[in-house]
């Protein structure tokens, strides 16, 4: 998924935070319909450009919030844990999963009878609604930085409607009002989950035509699902040049939501969406520390902001306090990325050897602590792969996941950069390398030990503190060494989002490269990349260059199409086990270091919380409060 | 003085078209990240960059994104005058946001130079006067106190006491004063007090200086001599010509404060326009950086005009053509 874009993570070690709090969702008391959930949150995810409009939309607590409050899909999820059953795909507007054709090419759902839009459209959804959403998922003026890719090339006739060269799609048709279909390229055994995704949600065209530039229609977005922004019902869209935002939507002030007075609850399963609260509140505060103190005061229900070192302490070590503190796996990976164009890390070995000597404890040690996350011990958290636990499998094995020198010694004695066969990296190459890395927190003391450790077999480096980490290390035309501020998470509970962007050689972008690591990357990659920069307008990208390779540098593009062609089963989970160990042992372009964790604390109004693990984030749609006790 | 004025408002409006050609030279013409590119989000196209570019509007000439610029921010846009465009990475109206950003920070600010000026002056006179005494040993340890504490630390620890322990402030945010008076006080008196303590102090010094230097001179030996009372001596001679660089200060103050006191609003989550800079500066919204830079401009200019007009009034000798 998810780049994860709200990095408010610590640079203070966490006091033996001893892992304590709950691990158990649950009800916290009597969870009743009622009341208002507060929330504060010290910087909107709408704010990172995607505007809240769900054709586009690219951050992960916006997933939260339009999928457990405000839209709802063909399908979508539980909104659980993984162990409850969050990672299955399941029918949400729809009656059933997709009934798929014997060839895998025809997908239809049959819409059940009795949704509507909220305010101020009303109506019930139809098929045609669905047609709207991917028209507008179809267009490339509105989908920069989304992530249409997942539907463009899979639907027929989507990338010809992208192209201009279509008034229509003709893959996704409105069979009658509550059947809709789709015409792949090719089988999609995900389709599914893809269909789970906020783009995929329906748009009315009465809302739809009003908002035909980028990332526009999120301040007026019309719910489908249990809540809607307060102030809809005055919102009018006959005038698409005098609309006013509802006033419960302000972008940079507060999201106020209420329930939607067309949403029935039968058409929907509460296994999804309990909707307890009667409101939900939005609202920044620009002091997370002073967000912990309310809540802990009752004055706030939930601070969306990762804990204080010194909070987390505070509730592990209380037994009042505990059981409002939750921590989960949020499936995310962090990692270092060793660009293996570049000399040292064009040896393997050398890749193999930092692997072995990275202080991933003392990197942990720099998020936070152990309550942040868990030494990553290979590419894809166990949680997403549903095996090779921790401990089961790390290839780099070491004490206490603090380096083993001697392993990465025994490593860099096999490279040639290591002239002397004495263990360190002692060629030119090795010094003075380019080290990127976010500036927030905790990126800059994650970098330190980073250094620190390569120091130890012979490696130094320049460290940059970037304020656009992928400005400033994903232009494959200004290559770095290594970086150190990358962290990724599955866009749906299925490996295969995990590999595509991250290791495929034509997943190479000219800019906000995210396969910074350059796997795959070969002449023909370098062509094309070439002929894209030539494409730009603008004079400094225009004028950049990527050399090709002398030798094609190792990659998965292969295996990673056979794994994708696979029927969901065993046969596929193993194919994308058996990448994972590949890209560790084989390629190794990532050193991961960090499997996160979601660190919840709720105030103590709160009756009853959920962990969604789609989300990686505190299940809305679950929660309920007690009003007696806000304060 | 209308000559004066009128020459000054043309000096003005100069000082601003330089400003803004350097600010928009800095962020446009030599940014460290091409916003685009930036906006684009995850391994884009380069059509999808050649598209942002254009939505952006930054696929045009330089000259003509500056000018547009300009137009819009002098005549207004579709959001209203004056125009400041929409931001990139929130979409939303610049105007609005600052406008009424701008308001909150003003409101921070105009309530801090009360408080600071109602101790630092006469903290600085009663110092100058009690020189060498405890009192002056005590007003000039405040006033180290006041410039070495840091603002967020004083934030903070004035939070956990005032609101967290004796709950005498109603703690972070804002409440708008048409909506409750009362808690309106209640949200922003810590912060005023918090944000003054370090003007005060600086106050302090400066007056109490001047007052020294002041008292010295031969007219208000005169003017005791003439047989005034130590109260008018002090306050309308002593006082009135120490008051003038004060002035001065206090116009650069109150002018840089409204372009956002940074730390206190984001310590006391103060919805004005210092966070909102800082955040769109990191994030690369180029037409929020350029329109708060455009504003504070303005408010600085403004008010040093202000300070030069009561300069006259305070400063006899000062006249001008």
């Amino acid at each position: 998924m998810f780049i994860v874009a709200l990095l408010t993570a610590l640079t203070l070690t966490a006091a033996a935070c001893g892992g304590g709090g709950g691990e158990e969702t649950g009800e916290l008391g009597d969870p009743e319909r009622g009341g208002t959930f507060r929330v504060e949150i010290d910087e909107f995810p709408w704010e990172q450009g995607y505007g809240f409009d769900p054709t586009v939309e690219y951050v992960g607590d916006d997933w939260t919030l339009l999928k457990t409050l405000l839209i709802r899909g063909l399908t979508g999820y539980r909104y659980v844990t993984a162990e409850e059953g969050g990672t299955e795909a399941i029918p949400d507007m729809a009656e059933g999963l997709g009934e798929f054709s014997e060839d895998g090419l025809t997908v239809t759902y049959k819409i059940k009878p009795g949704i509507r839009f909220g305010d101020p459209v009303g109506r019930e959804i139809t098929a045609q609604d669905f047609v709207t959403s991917f028209e507008r998922l179809g267009t490339a003026e509105l989908t920069a930085g989304g992530y249409a890719n997942y539907f463009v090339p899979l639907v027929e006739g989507m990338q010809a409607f992208n192209d201009g060269e279509a008034d229509s799609i003709s893959g996704v048709t409105a069979v009658d009002d509550r059947t809709v279909q789709f015409k792949l390229t090719k089988p999609s055994p995900d389709w599914d989950f893809r269909m789970a995704m906020p783009a995929a949600a329906p748009i009315p065209e009465e809302a739809a035509t009003c908002f035909t530039g980028y990332a526009t229609y999120g301040n007026y977005l019309v719910s489908s699902g249990p809540y809607q922004f307060e102030g809809m019902d005055q919102v009018d869209f006959s005038d698409c040049d005098d609309l006013t935002p509802p006033s419960g939507f302000k972008l940079e002030e507060h999201m106020l939501l209420e329930r939607n007075p067309n949403y029935d609850a039968s058409t929907d399963n509460p296994e999804a969406r309990e909707s307890f609260p009667d409101r939900f509140e939005f609202r920044k505060n620009t002091n997370p520390e002073n967000s912990y103190d309310k809540l802990a005061r009752g004055e706030i229900d939930y601070a969306w902001a990762t804990p204080p070192p010194d909070v987390i302490a505070r509730y592990s070590r209380n037994e009042d306090l505990k059981k409002f503190m939750f921590q989960f796996p949020d499936n995310s990976t962090w990692y270092l990325t060793m660009t293996m164009t570049q000399p040292p890390f064009d040896d393997v070995n050398v890749r193999k050897a930092v692997n072995a000597i990275m202080d991933k404890t003392g990197m942990i040690q720099a998020w936070g602590g152990v309550a942040t996350g868990i030494p990553a011990e290979h590419a894809v958290p166990p949680t997403v792969l549903n095996a090779l636990n921790a401990g089961e499998y790390d290839p780099y094995k070491s004490e206490n996941h603090r380096g083993d020198l001697e392993a990465a010694q025994a490593f860099m004695k096999e490279s040639k950069y290591d002239t002397d066969g004495d263990g360190l990296c002692d060629a030119d190459a090795c010094k003075n390398l380019t080290h990127i890395t976010r500036e927030t927190d905790p990126f800059p003391n994650v970098a330190a030990v980073v250094d620190s450790s390569l120091e130890k077999i012979g490696i130094t480096t320049r460290l940059v503190e970037a304020a656009s980490f992928y400005g400033a290390a994903g232009t494959p035309a200004k290559p770095v060494h290594i970086t150190s501020g990358s962290g990724w998470g599955p866009d749906w509970a299925e490996p295969i989002t995990f590999f595509e962007l991250t290791f495929l050689g034509t997943s190479i972008s000219i800019a906000n490269n995210i396969n910074i690591s350059m796997t795959g990357f070969t002449a023909q990659v370098a062509q094309n990349l070439n002929s894209q920069y030539q494409q730009q307008e603008d004079q400094e990208l225009k004028g950049l260059k990527v050399d090709p390779p002398a030798a094609p540098v190792p990659g998965i593009d292969d295996r990673f199409a056979a794994c994708a062609d696979l029927e969901p089963g065993d046969e596929r989970a193993q194919c994308w086990i058996d990448l994972d160990m590949f890209i560790m042992e084989e390629i190794v372009p990532w050193v991961p270091y960090r499997w996160g964790n979601d660190v919840d604390i709720v105030g103590p109004a709160v009756t009853k919380y959920e962990f969604d693990t789609f989300g990686a984030n505190i299940a809305f749609s679950h929660v309920a409060v007690d009003p007696s006790k806000q304060t | 003085m209308l000559r004066y004025l009128i020459r000054r408002v043309l000096w003005m409006i100069l000082v601003l078209f330089v400003i803004t050609l350097i600010t928009f030279w800095i962020f446009f013409v030599l940014p460290p990240v091409d916003p685009a590119v930036t906006f684009a989000g995850r391994a884009p196209t380069p059509e999808t960059i050649n598209r942002v570019r254009e939505q952006f509007g930054l696929d045009k000439p330089l000259y003509q994104q500056y000018f547009h610029f300009v137009d819009a921010f002098v005549t207004g846009d579709r959001f209203g005058w004056p125009g400041m465009g929409y931001s990139f990475a929130s979409k939303a109206a610049i105007r609005d946001s600052v406008l009424g950003r701008a308001w909150i920070t003003m409101q921070l600010a105009l309530g801090a130079a009360f408080l600071w000026l109602l101790i630092g002056i006469p903290i600085g006179i009663i110092s100058a006067l009690k020189r060498r005494t405890i009192v002056d040993r005590a007003a000039m340890g405040f006033a180290l106190f006041g410039v070495s504490a840091p603002v967020f630390w004083l934030g903070l620890v004035g939070l956990y006491l005032f609101w967290n322990k004796l709950g005498w402030s109603a703690g972070t945010g804002y409440v708008p004063f048409g909506d409750d008076p009362i808690a309106w006080f209640r949200h922003f008196w810590l912060a005023w007090v918090v944000l003054a303590l370090l003007y005060a102090a600086f106050y302090a010094r400066l007056v109490r200086g001047n007052m020294l230097e002041v008292m010295s001179e031969d007219y208000i030996r005169t003017a005791r001599a003439k047989g005034l009372s130590e109260r008018r001596v002090v306050l309308k001679h002593g006082l009135r010509s120490s008051l003038t660089p004060v002035v001065t200060l206090f116009g650069l103050d109150l002018g840089g404060l409204l372009g956002g006191a940074i730390i206190t609003e984001s310590v006391f989550n103060i919805p004005g326009l210092g966070p909102y800079t800082v955040a769109a500066a990191f994030r690369g919204d180029l037409p929020v950086v350029l329109a708060v830079t455009l504003f504070g401009a303005v408010a600085i200019t403004f008010f040093t005009l202000v300070v030069d007009v009561v300069y006259a009034y305070l400063d006899p000798r000062v006249r001008y053509a």
